[in-house]
Order: structure tokens, then sequence, then C-alpha cells
């Protein structure tokens, strides 16, 4: 992979990490951290913070807190009249996030596009236009990820501008110091205006990394097989869940679940909203807020009407948004295996649980 | 102990199940992530995966009120005779079940309670910041460092890990601090008892509070908005809570709008503020909320202050007597009332008696 | 095998910021029903590019923005040839109608739109038309009534059956167009009542579906534009296939919980479909294709 003379900017460089803050310039800059009130043996994306974690599997909060923020104000009025819309105009450098979660952010650009029943979300999208999000490739799985089995991998790209991948004692000499590869033309760029920060990655070291990236694909693939490779066949899952709708397994799946919103609010690609307004005397403002298809009042009508009486219905939905809707709707699997439903579900009901239950079903194509 | 506690649990609800004097039994299987036990829900035929061990922390009391309900949009009083529900529970789950009781929103008779005398339940945080410890500098990703926990039959919590090998615990050092405090371990009251010991009761852990109440209002303030400021109004607390079983909570409300739907820190202060005090009388410290809480919000602080606060006050506790209701659901002659006939009364030392 | 119900309205590329609403003012509330808890609202837009802007056909909605209290989504009940104003019909049930009903003349609200799609003009050109409605779901029929009645229209349908039903007469919507209605030879009104009610009247008495069964209109050449609670909507579809329609060309409006009204918020989905931007007209085919989660 050398440096193609047609294509500008700059396709690879070393870096130190001491030397990662210097790459923010006047954007926000969020990286992984440890600060304030992180529980022992995680971190969290932090804004600006004084020492950026490494040796973590996991971000806690996926990307869709910086571009969709829990609470967002719409507009504010005065009495009956629109006084302000704030359309996020900031730029935003992102370090750190996991290739699950950039592809994440690449599907929520769907979501929020135009491609997506053809209306425009402006406030993600201008944040997003202005963002530069440069991910962490994975070693080695975790307990709780199954990135390949949705369709991605510990190295993947997608979503991503760049891409980082921490080089070990040895390579390029001092150690401390990230591989940075470009992806997308904005990320090559953005390398080619902070290029007095890399040193140059020789074809060979490259080719280490490479390898590594196989090893840590097969690892993953290894620790978590589920039964079904939806990067090989999308709506693999979709095909089997269609029929079954109504079958009684949903039943045994979400027996356990107690409906609180945990696994959709710290999901990556989870995106539903609610719009409400807030005012005091006259003065107010409309905000977009967090909300979830496991609260009961979700689609509860005015009437009293609610179309989804009870969890499993609520659940059922969850998962065939997931595997079936959206990927009817968009081409996609609105789940990139970051595995943190799992850990976040007070009564671990565990979405492998449902993906190896119909992953086992015979294709429909295949039925005899 | 628990191999053999799993082999009686699985016996006794394969018998309940067979004679036919429970149409469903919930209790505990085996989790698919380290150090956790899941809710099961088994008729005769899966009675095989029901365990019983040191990881069996949720309180099952959450599940029953549903059982008991009437179908939402159907005003008719319940035609079918209630379910039959056999349920495991430890002391916390039994005080949960009596609540409800008195609540009127599970039928005792229909439910058949199988004791399980506590020993404790591991805290699944306190391991993983142990294992955290061993990487130094804030330490390694704990979630991923723990690829197995097992107990053994000394007594010990045995966790393999990625990068540590095999860490050994004693139990104490690692249980649930509601667990170590535990003053109830015992389930009275239950229909059938599982063989064995409880643990020694604890002694309620006030100390916690009366250390806390010793500093200034702006530090615990301060606490306080730095705690809550992690809250993303998931809501898991008070779903995950046996007496939050309101059918519109609140917090959901919008007519009237009592606070606001996301994590403004106002809005997420008042929800933990007023979905504690309606805990009052009623909370049995199980930690359920505290577990539930995705953000490792210290939620157990408050609700042992209002349960402190209720027993100082009232000398009540929520425990094994269904006879006993809870002092916020009652009014007798012998509790003041001049908030009433004499509103402009001073608040003297007998305007505020109990 | 999926079909395609119609074509939206051709509309220009999506608002830069389609959460925001369009400025109008209550030019007239008028008392529809009996009960008093129907008022219908003539909205007009503020600024004339917005009101040119808001190209609708019957059969959408808008969400009406009442800025303090909230929106909710309404169906447009005024026909696009009735082109200064705006018409909804809003029922009280809850914080934002309540305000709305409390209003007055003058009061500035918000209007976002349109949206969703509308009922299946293309298909429904050259056809005869039976239309069957009861409560308050006659909203957008009455856009549907107006915009064919219209000159410039009429010629493009066959016969129009209308059978609009509801408790009693005094809770029958729009009464000056049911009289105009009535008296016209454009359209077979027939207006009915659920019970015996007490007054003089000349129309039918019974529910909708046994008046319908009894009226039996024609399926010949024909498509049925149905709304109204999901209780009539279910007796009603079986006597519309006895009558011959197919499956097909029996069109629905359904309701559902809505926020965003443009497909991003992800509440209103039925199956894969979004109320707010696949519906909230479908056919009766598409829908037995659907989970029943609405």
């Amino acid at each position: 992979m050398s440096d193609s003379k047609e294509r500008t900017g700059m396709d690879r460089g070393i870096i130190k990490k001491s030397d990662i803050p210097k790459l923010a310039g006047e954007r926000r800059f969020f990286a992984p951290a440890r600060e304030g009130t992180v529980p022992p043996g995680t971190c969290e994306l932090q804004e600006n913070p004084a020492e950026i974690a490494y040796g973590f599997s996991n971000v806690r909060a996926p990307l869709k807190e910086i571009f969709f923020p829990q609470t967002e104000t719409m507009y504010t009025f005065d009495f009956d009249e629109v006084t302000d819309v704030p359309i996020p105009a900031e730029q935003i450098l992102v370090f750190g996030c996991r290739p699950c979660d950039a592809r994440a952010l690449a599907q929520l650009d769907e979501v929020f596009g135009p491609e997506n029943k053809g209306y425009t979300d402006p406030y993600y999208m201008k944040r997003r236009e202005g963002s530069i999000v440069i991910s962490l490739a994975c070693s080695a799985p975790c307990p709780t990820c199954f990135c390949t089995a949705t369709g991605g991998g510990p190295t993947e790209t997608r979503g991503a501008d760049l891409v980082a991948h921490e080089l070990e004692n040895g390579q390029a000499g001092d150690g401390g110091s990230l591989l940075i590869e470009a992806v997308t033309e904005k990320g090559r760029a953005f390398l080619e205006s902070h290029k007095k920060l890399f040193g140059e990655a020789s074809d060979q070291l490259v080719e280490e990394i490479r390898e590594k990236d196989a090893a840590a694909v097969e690892a993953v693939r290894r620790a978590n097989e589920l039964g079904v490779d939806l990067g090989r066949q999308i709506d693999a899952l979709k095909e089997r869940m269609d029929p079954l709708f109504d079958d009684e397994r949903w039943q045994q799946l979400t027996a356990g679940c107690i409906g609180c919103g945990a696994c959709t609010y710290l999901c990556p690609t989870c995106y539903c909203f609610d719009i409400a307004d807030e005012s005091r005397m006259y003065e107010g403002r409309r905000i977009r807020t967090w909300d979830s298809c496991q609260f009961a009042m979700f689609t509860k009508h005015a009437s009293g009407h609610n179309p989804r009486t009870n969890k499993k219905e609520r659940l059922r939905q969850r998962f065939m948004h997931k595997f079936s809707y959206a990927v009817e709707n968009m081409n996609e699997v609105l789940c990139v295996g970051c595995g943190r439903c799992i850990t976040a579900c007070p009564v671990n009901l565990d979405i492998r649980d449902v993906i190896r239950s119909f992953a086992k079903e015979p294709s429909r194509e295949n039925a005899s | 102990m628990s191999n053999a506690r799993t082999a009686e649990i699985q016996k006794i609800a394969k018998d309940l199940l067979e004679e036919g004097k429970v149409e469903l039994f919930i209790g505990f299987q085996e989790g698919t992530v380290p150090l956790r036990s899941r809710p099961a829900f088994v008729q005769a035929e899966a009675v095989e995966s029901l365990v019983w061990d040191s990881f069996c922390a949720n309180n099952l009391a959450v599940y029953l009120p549903k059982y008991y309900e009437n179908q939402p949009g159907r005003r008719k009083k319940r035609e079918k005779p209630y379910p039959k529900i056999g349920v495991a529970a430890k002391g916390c789950d039994m005080r949960s079940i009596v609540a409800l009781t008195k609540e009127r929103q599970v039928q005792r008779d229909s439910l058949l309670v199988v004791g399980v005398p506590c020993e404790g339940m591991i805290d699944t945080r306190k391991v993983e910041a142990a294992v955290a410890a061993k990487g130094g500098d804030g330490g390694a990703a704990a979630a991923d460092e723990i690829l197995e926990a097992r107990e053994t039959e000394a007594g010990k919590l045995e966790v393999t890990t990625r990068s540590f090998g095999v860490l050994s615990f004693d139990r104490e050092e690692v249980l649930q601090d509601c667990c170590l405090e535990c003053r109830f371990p015992m389930p009275e009251g239950a229909d059938i008892l599982l063989s064995g010991q409880a643990r020694k009761p604890g002694d309620g852990g006030y100390a916690r509070i009366e250390q806390f109440m010793k500093k200034s209002s702006e530090e615990r303030w301060d606490y306080f908005s730095t705690e809550l400021s992690r809250c993303i109004r998931c809501n898991a607390c008070r779903q995950a809570c046996p007496t939050c079983w309101c059918k519109e909570c609140f917090a959901e409300q919008t007519d009237l709008k009592w606070i606001g739907v996301g994590n403004t820190p106002s809005d997420a202060m008042i929800f933990q503020i007023i979905r504690v005090f309606h805990q009052a009388g009623r909370c049995v410290e199980c930690d359920a909320c505290y577990r539930a809480c995705p953000m490792h919000i210290d939620l157990r602080l408050y609700t042992k202050k209002i349960v402190k606060d209720v027993e100082d006050i009232f000398g009540y506790l929520p425990a094994f007597d269904a006879e006993a209701l809870p002092p916020l659901a009652t009014f007798g002659d012998e509790q003041c009332d001049f908030f009433i006939t004499d509103p402009d009364k001073a608040e003297t030392a007998e305007g505020t008696g109990q | 095998m999926k079909t395609p119900v119609e074509q939206k309205p051709a509309r220009q590329q999506s608002p830069a910021n389609p959460y925001l609403p369009y400025p109008v003012v209550i030019e007239d509330i008028t008392i529809e029903n009996e009960a008093k808890d129907l008022k219908t609202f003539k909205l007009a837009f503020e600024r004339e590019e917005d009101r040119k802007a808001f190209r609708y056909l019957p059969g959408q909605f808008a969400e009406v923005s009442v800025l303090g209290s909230g929106e909710s989504p309404f169906g447009i009940a005024s026909s696009p040839t009735e082109q200064d104003y705006l018409l909804f019909t809003v029922k009280l049930t809850g914080s934002v109608t309540a305000e709305l009903h409390g209003s007055e003349p003058g009061r500035r609200l918000g209007v976002r739109g349109p949206l969703g799609n509308s009922f299946p003009w293309d298909r429904l050109r050259g056809k005869r038309i039976v239309i069957v409605s009861g409560g308050f779901a006659f909203t957008t029929l009455r856009s549907a009534v107006t915009y064919m009645l219209h000159p410039d229209n009429r010629g493009n349908f066959g016969d129009i059956f209308a059978l609009y039903g509801a408790r009693s007469p005094g809770e029958l919507m729009y009464k000056n167009e049911l009289a105009a209605w009535k008296a016209s030879d454009s359209i077979d009104l027939n207006l009915a009542v659920d019970r015996e009610p007490g007054e003089p009247w000349d129309g039918k008495i019974g529910l909708v579906p046994n008046v319908l069964r009894e009226l039996a209109p024609s399926a010949e050449g024909a498509i049925a534009l149905v709304c109204g609670p999901p209780i009539m909507i279910r007796f009603t579809i079986p006597v519309l296939q006895e009558l011959g329609f197919a499956k097909e060309d029996i069109i629905l409006s359904l309701e559902n919980r809505m926020k965003c009204g443009i497909g991003k918020c992800g509440r209103c989905n039925v199956g894969a479909k979004y109320v707010c931007v696949d519906g909230p007209v479908f056919s009766f085919a598409e829908l037995e294709q659907l989970p029943p989660e609405y």
C-alpha cells in the first residue's frame, strides 16, 4: 500500500501517543479516559482528557452521545414565536473509538440522512459534517463482542476517517506510538494538514500490522460463533425471523426482561427519540431526547390504545427492528456486535441467545 | 454447598410442577457472562436448567405483580382463578413479596414461595474492581479480563482471568455490601424452606449514613449531584425494583408534567429523589436498583437513608409481617393532625410528633 | 407480492430543517359536535411562501404545533382546492389538544408538513369511489370528497358513494358540507346513526358495517376508502369483501402514535413500514402482510 501520487493528502504515518491531543487544534476533542467518576476497569470518551487511556476493550458509551446528544435543544421559543434554532456548527475530533462504534456511526448516518425516507436531520448531520473520527483497531475479542457475526470486524474501517493501530515496543523504535492510516478523503486531508506530527511508516510495518489484523479477525470469529454471518448474507436472520413473528419462542426469550431501557440507551445503533416542549411561563424550548421502544408508553396512543402492551412484544420489536426492518428499509443490520446490551442488562438477557435461536432455523429458500 | 442447593431446588421445582401445585416456577439459571446467574421461568421439562449459587442476586419478586393483574383495557375483575406460581426467594425477595402482598399486588395464597436461607450474593463490581486493580494505574479492562468464575466447596471464589491467571477470593471479601449488612437473610414465612443455614444477620449498615450525615450540606449536595450527573434516565432502577409497580410512573405523566423526559441534571435528580421517597416504608434494600444501574450510581446510599429515616421516625421496617402496614399507608388516632385542624400552629416539638 | 399503493405528491427536496414548523394563525374555530369535544380549526399561513410550499393531497396529515405544549398529528381536513387555509379537526384527548381547545382565533400555532402518503389518487382516477367512515375519522375524507367534487376534478372519477355514521345526529361533523352533499347530484351521501336518535332523523339507523351491507354499493370498477375506529374497520372489511372488493382495492388510513412525522424517531412503525412516511394510507392487502401491531 504505497502512496499514490494521484490522490491528494497523506495515506498513513506514525505518531507518538503523546502527540495525539495536538491533532485536535480548534476542534472539540474526545478520547478514551478514566477521569472523574468512572467505575474501576472501565473508561469512556471524555472531552479534552488530561490523559488518554489505552488497554481497554471498549468505552462505556458509544459515539451517538456526541453526535446525537441525549437531550438536545431543537429550538427555543418565546410565547408563540421561535427565537433561536441552534444547529450545531462545531468541529469535532474523536480518537480511540473501536471499529464497531465507527461502523455504528456510519449506520446512524444512514438513519438520519436523506436515504432514510427522504428527510435529513440537520442537527445530527451538521455535527457529522464537521467531524473527524479516528478509530482504534482491536487486537483481541472480549467475551461479549460478536462483531464478525454482524458483518463487521475488529479491524474494519467503515465509518472511520482514519484507523489507528497501537504499535508494540520494537516496532517503529520507541513503542508508545500508533500507526494511523487514512480511510476517507477527509482522513487523507487531515493527515496531510498535520504531517509535521507524523513519521514515515514502512511497507514492512504495514504488512506486520495486516498480519496481526488477520489474526484478530480469526480470534473474534472463533470466540463468538453464533451460527450466522450477516456480512455474507445481510438478511440471513430476517428471512428466518419474519415467518416466526408469532412463534412461542419469543415468550421464553423475553421472559426475564424487566422493561428498563438500559440496552437501548447504551446501544450504538439504537436511535429512537422523543420530542417534547419545556417551558416556564412563556419562554421555553423544544427538545429532542432519547426514548426507548422498551418503555411501556412508547407507542401508547392518546386514546389509551397501545399496540404493544407487553414486554414480549416490545422486546420482539427491538430485535425485529435491528435484524429485519432495518434490512428492509436501509439494507443495514442495526447491530454491530459490541455487546454493551449484554453487560448492561440487569437480568442478563442476551441478544446472542436470540440470534442463535433463529440462526439455527433452516433458511426459507432451502426449506424442503 | 451450591451444588447441593442446585439439586435441591431442581427437585422441589420438579415435584411442585409435576404435582400440579404450580404452573410455573421462577428461579435462576446459569448466566451467559461470568459472575451472573439470571432469572429463569421454567416448566417441568426445563427444571434441569435451574441453579442456585452465589450469583443469584436478582430480586425475583419484581416479576410477580404481572401474574396477578387484570389485562390492560379490561375493567371486569379477573374471571379466571389466579395462576399458581412458584418462586425462589432469599430474605430480601421474601420481604418484597410481603410488601407486595400488603399493597394487593400479589395474591399470597396462590404463590408458592420456596425460601432459600441466604448466604449472601457475590458483588460482580467488587470482583471487577479487584481484577482491575491488578492491572495497576487505573486498571485493565475488567469486564473482558474475567473469563470464568466459579465457587469452590471451600467457600472461595476462583476467577480465571486473561492476564493474571486464576485469582482466588474469600466469599466475604467480595460479597455485596447489602448482604454483609443484611438483617434478614432468612426468608420467614416461606412455604417450603431449602436446607442449610443462612448467614449471620448483619447490622443494617447505618454507620455509613451516620458518617455521611456528619458532612456539611455542601459536601453532601456535591456528592449527590456528581453521582446523579451520570444518570441517563434509562429507568433500570425503577424497573428492577419490585415495589415500583405503578402502571404509570409519575415521571411519565404529561398532565401534570412533573419532570422532563431528558437527562437534564435537575430532571435526573428530582426523578431519583421522588423515586426514593416513594419507596419510604417499602424498600427492602435488596439493591436491585443499585445493581441494575448501568452508570454505577451510588443509589444504595439514598435508599438506605430513607429506610433509616422511616425506622428512626416510625419504628418501622418492612419485614415478614403482612399485617404490619407501612406508616405512610396508615393514619391512626395517635398520629398528629394539626396540619388539618390547626394549620397555623408553629412547628413545635409537639407539632412534629409522630 | 407488494402492491404499491400510490406515488407521493411531488415534494421538493426535504426542507432544510424538517422539525421547524411553519407559523400559522387561527382564523376561525368551529365546534363540530354536540359533546363539544371536536373542534375544527381554520389556519392561515403567515408567509405566502410557506403556503405555496405546503402542497398536499387528500389523505395526508400534518403535525400541528403549540409552542410550550407540544405537537400532535392530525389528518388534513381541508382540500387542496381550498387554497387559502388549512382545516384540522381536533378531538380533545390530552394536553396539546386541551391547549388547542382552549385557544381563540388570532392565536399563532405551527404546522409541519404535509406528511405521510395520500390516498392513492393515481389509482383512483377513472374509478367509482365507495367511502365508508365512522366517528371522527371522517376528517381526511372531507378533504377527499371536497377535492373530488371540485369542478376541476369531478370528471376524473366515476360515481361516488359515501356512508358516514356516528353515534347520534349531533355527533356528525361538517354539518354544512353534509347538507350540501346531500343536496348534490355528484355524490350519493348516506348518513347513519348507531341507534334510534329520539329526534327527527331521515338517515339510516344502525352500525356502519350493517348499514353498508344493507345499502350494498357495487364493487364494479370501484375502490373503497375506509376511515374509522379500529372496531368499525374490523367489521367493515368483511362486508366489503362480500360485496366483491379485492384486498388491494380496500384503502385504509392507520393511526399510530407519532412524534417526528418524518420517519426518524422510530416510534410509529408497523413492521418495517412507518405510518408517518409509508402511510398512513395502506391497502388492506399491504396491511395483511404486516404484523398486527397497530
